[in-house]
């Protein structure tokens, strides 16, 4: 058994012993296949670049091997090296002028392209040559400071093998260096261009392309076949090549250029007719370095600045979605929409919001604001009240207080900011409204009446002075009625003053009828007719005629007993319980909720829930508290609030779970509910 | 003198020589009952007869009875007498009959009736 165990144990180990080999293996094959590729590439290139050669097969302007290299140790790490030394070798022994020279000359090309990409990395060369400084790494480092190691080595070879004297050493070396050098700048980045990069690729119109190479390579033609030196027409074509297509465009106009230059050099061709071998070597080089420094360093330019306006639009567009809320939260028995319209010219943000916050006693926040000025700082702004708002209503002020907290909070920040804003809290269980307005555009109420405005106003701008005090105003929105919310920018025009603006607003305002989305979208039409100077920020809520049942959570103090009070009235009321039933239900109820504020908690008051619910012939009524009701008082003073909800109420009952509920139900004749 | 008790209830006082006649609209609850207290109390002075009229007093719960029968015991032991206004059809005569409050002070149908309580006892 245990043997057993050893062996199978052993299997296993072998088992992961053969997996590494074979993962080995795998790996070597697949470094021999990339290094044959780029072997294979090179040499091509190297035939090519022969067969650009001015006189026989010696002196190259252009030696594409150089950029092949360069990308594939890129691309693929430098270890691939001994791709460049094997295809070097193949190129360079049948040249002669000797084996050993040869393969000097072959070390030679694979140091530089090694260094080249050393150099390169140090700097951090990014292949999209998108920035100015890649432009010039590749230049200076990669093709004029690396290339230098290749055309040396290269020259002393030829020196020592005798293929030419001393006095030749010079014009030799920088035929070998500006050959090799261009082979980097001019081939590397035209691979590159080619590499599938959907990040930096733009849709160009086929139009557009068929253009630029038709002009491209008519001024080729101008340039090259004319007896008149007109070399600088091609500039401009390159210069809007580079601007329209970028990096990837110029590449392969350069390499188009280039290439064709180096043919019409090559065969004598019209400019370079009648000219002496290095009268066409030092143009031919000239011209091209001119070409592809400019191409390279403009379109560098270019998609430079593109990048950082594209980062600029993108900041400007996340702060924007960032500020406003991407969903309205979900309330029960509320149907919301909101809107938010820039203004016409609006590449700059704006100062307006909305939001609806969810409390933690059941209730919710709504506000719209304003914040003065416009544009980044407005909006920076805005995300702070916004928040700010946010933490203070949670906190579980009331509107007033999360206002004057709000005020004192911009007082602080000695930012002079200011900001309309109208904030309320909306309790779905009793629809009651509380509401505070500091200097806002009164809020539009559209009921089964007609549309009425919210005029009260409690005070001055948030901001605007150092101590404020706000005050409160509530009201019950019915069933069926719609709020709407609104920002200045809705009802002020230039030419016209607010009045007419507000009345505007009412006339256009469809009944509360009309659900919110539509509500919302109408008004915008109708009072900026698709365009206004100013941001505009709308929030219509409707109340739903769907009555849920009662559910309020209050602090169990005496002044949230009045209050109480009248929710369950409205409550009540919406039902169709009042008279004397109401009153009866009200007075247990008010008793109930005395006594959990008298008995049930000790010096910290917590909290007391009031439920109701209704069938056709009885209200139900549960008060309950998580209190201790350490002193059994309910039966001394609080024995008459006792009383009276026996005597009020049909049935009462006390029950203790550990929390404790005093269920009460009372007949009534008046429910409307099923 | 006229004062707002807590948003909820507004009480008015009119003295005529030894008669405090004190008028509260609006809720009486466990809210704002001592001061209503306080109120009534600073206007007391020495006023011999106090007529509390609650004709307009939609509501009142039992901290207001209560409120009201210790009035009515602490202006007993100065030898001072307590009316209450409180008309048939008002929503807080039903808690006041059944709280006893109509057993400890006197109560009238309407103000008028306090120009000579004693001849027109509230027959309850």
């Amino acid at each position: 058994m245990i043997y057993g165990e050893g062996e199978w144990l052993g299997g296993d180990v072998g088992e992961a012993g053969v997996d590494r080999p074979l993962t080995a293996w795998v790996q070597t094959r697949r470094f021999w296949m990339q290094v044959s590729v780029v072997a294979l590439t090179y040499y091509i290139a190297g035939e090519i670049g022969l067969r650009l050669s001015l006189v026989g097969h010696s002196v190259t302007p252009l030696w594409p091997p150089t950029g092949v290299a360069i990308v594939a140790l890129l691309a693929l790490g430098s270890r691939t090296w001994p791709a460049v030394t094997i295809a070097a070798v193949a190129i360079n022994v049948p040249l002669g002028p000797t084996v050993p020279a040869a393969l000097l000359i072959a070390v030679g090309n694979t140091i530089a392209p090694l260094t080249a990409v050393a150099l390169l990395k140090a700097v951090q060369f990014r292949i999209d040559l998108a920035r100015v400084r890649d432009a010039a790494a590749l230049v200076l480092l990669g093709a004029l400071a690396a290339m230098a190691i290749s055309a040396t080595v290269g020259t002393l070879a030829l020196l020592w093998s005798g293929a030419i004297s001393g006095h030749h050493f010079a014009g030799a070396w920088s035929v070998w260096w500006t050959g090799d050098a261009m082979g980097v700048l001019i081939v590397a980045p035209f691979l590159w261009s080619l590499a599938h990069d959907p990040e930096h690729q733009t849709r160009h119109p086929f139009w557009e392309v068929i253009a630029a190479s038709g002009a491209l390579f008519v001024v080729c033609g101008i340039a090259m076949d004319a007896d008149l030196p007109l070399w600088f027409v091609i500039v401009p074509v390159l210069g809007v090549i580079a601007w329209r297509f970028g990096q990837r465009g110029a590449a392969r106009a350069d390499l188009v250029v280039s290439v064709v230059a180096t043919i019409v050099a090559a065969r004598e061709l019209g400019v370079f007719e009648g000219m002496s071998l290095v009268g066409r070597m030092i143009t031919l080089q000239s011209f091209n370095a001119t070409v592809v420094f400019t191409s390279l360093l403009l379109a560098a330019a270019v998609s430079q600045r593109a990048d950082i306006a594209a980062v600029q639009r993108d900041a400007v567009e996340t702060l924007q979605r960032s500020l406003l809320p991407e969903r309205l939260c979900e309330v029960p028995g509320l149907e919301l929409a909101a809107r938010y319209i820039p203004a016409n010219d609006q590449v700059e943000l704006g100062g307006d919001w909305y939001d609806v916050i969810s409390l933690r006693d059941g209730r919710y926040g709504v506000v719209i604001g304003d914040v003065a000025g416009h544009g980044i700082l407005a909006a920076a702004i805005m995300g702070k009240i916004r928040t700010a708002l946010r933490a203070f209503a949670s906190d579980g002020s009331s509107p007033g207080t999360a206002l004057e907290r709000l005020n004192s909070l911009l007082s602080d920040l000695q930012e002079g900011a200011t900001a309309t804003v109208w904030y309320g809290q909306y309790e779905p269980s009793s629809h009651l409204l509380v509401f505070t307005n500091a200097g806002h555009v009164p809020p539009l109420v559209v009921d089964a009446q007609g549309a009425q405005y919210l005029e009260d106003v409690h005070g001055p701008p948030v901001g605007a002075l150092d101590r404020t005090h706000f005050s409160e105003s509530c009201c019950v929105l019915e069933p069926g009625t719609t709020l709407f919310l609104y920002t200045d920018g809705l009802v002020e025009r230039r030419k016209r003053g607010l009045d007419d603006g507000l009345a505007r607003l009412r006339a256009s305002i469809p009944s509360s009828e009309v659900g919110p989305q539509q509500t919302c979208d109408a008004v915008v039409r109708a009072l900026t007719a698709g365009s206004s100077d100013d941001d505009i920020a709308v929030l219509a809520l409707r109340v739903g005629v769907d009555r849920r049942d009662l559910h309020i959570v209050r602090r169990a103090t005496a002044a949230s007993v009045p209050e109480t009070r009248h929710l369950v009235k409205a409550w009540l009321a919406d039902n169709g319980v009042d008279g004397s039933e109401a009153f009866d239900v009200l007075l247990a109820t008010t008793e109930a909720c005395g006594n959990v504020v008298t008995h049930a908690y000790g010096l910290i008051p917590g909290l007391m829930e009031v439920t109701g619910s209704l069938t056709p012939s009885h209200v139900h009524i549960v008060v309950a508290d998580d209190g201790l009701w350490r002193s059994e008082s309910m039966a001394q003073d609080g024995g008459r609030g006792l009383s009276i909800m026996r005597s009020f109420m049909d049935h009462v009952e006390i029950v203790r779970t550990p929390r404790t509920e005093i269920r009460m139900e009372r007949r009534v004749s008046g429910a409307r509910r099923e | 003198v006229e004062r707002v008790v807590s948003d909820l209830a507004r009480i008015r006082f009119d003295r005529d020589e030894k008669i405090l006649t004190a008028t509260i609209a609006g809720e009486i609850d466990i809210s704002n009952t001592s001061e209503l207290r306080r109120s009534i109390d600073e206007q007391l002075a020495d006023a011999m007869t106090v007529i509390l009229d609650l004709s307009a007093t939609t509501f009142v719960d039992s901290t207001g009875i209560a409120l009201l029968l210790d009035m009515a015991r602490r202006l007993r032991t100065t030898r001072r007498t307590l009316y209450l206004v409180i008309p048939a059809d008002a929503p807080i005569r039903r808690i006041a009959m059944l709280t006893g409050l109509n057993q400890e002070v006197t109560v009238l149908q309407k103000l008028s009736d306090a120009a000579a309580p004693h001849e027109t006892p509230e027959p309850i």
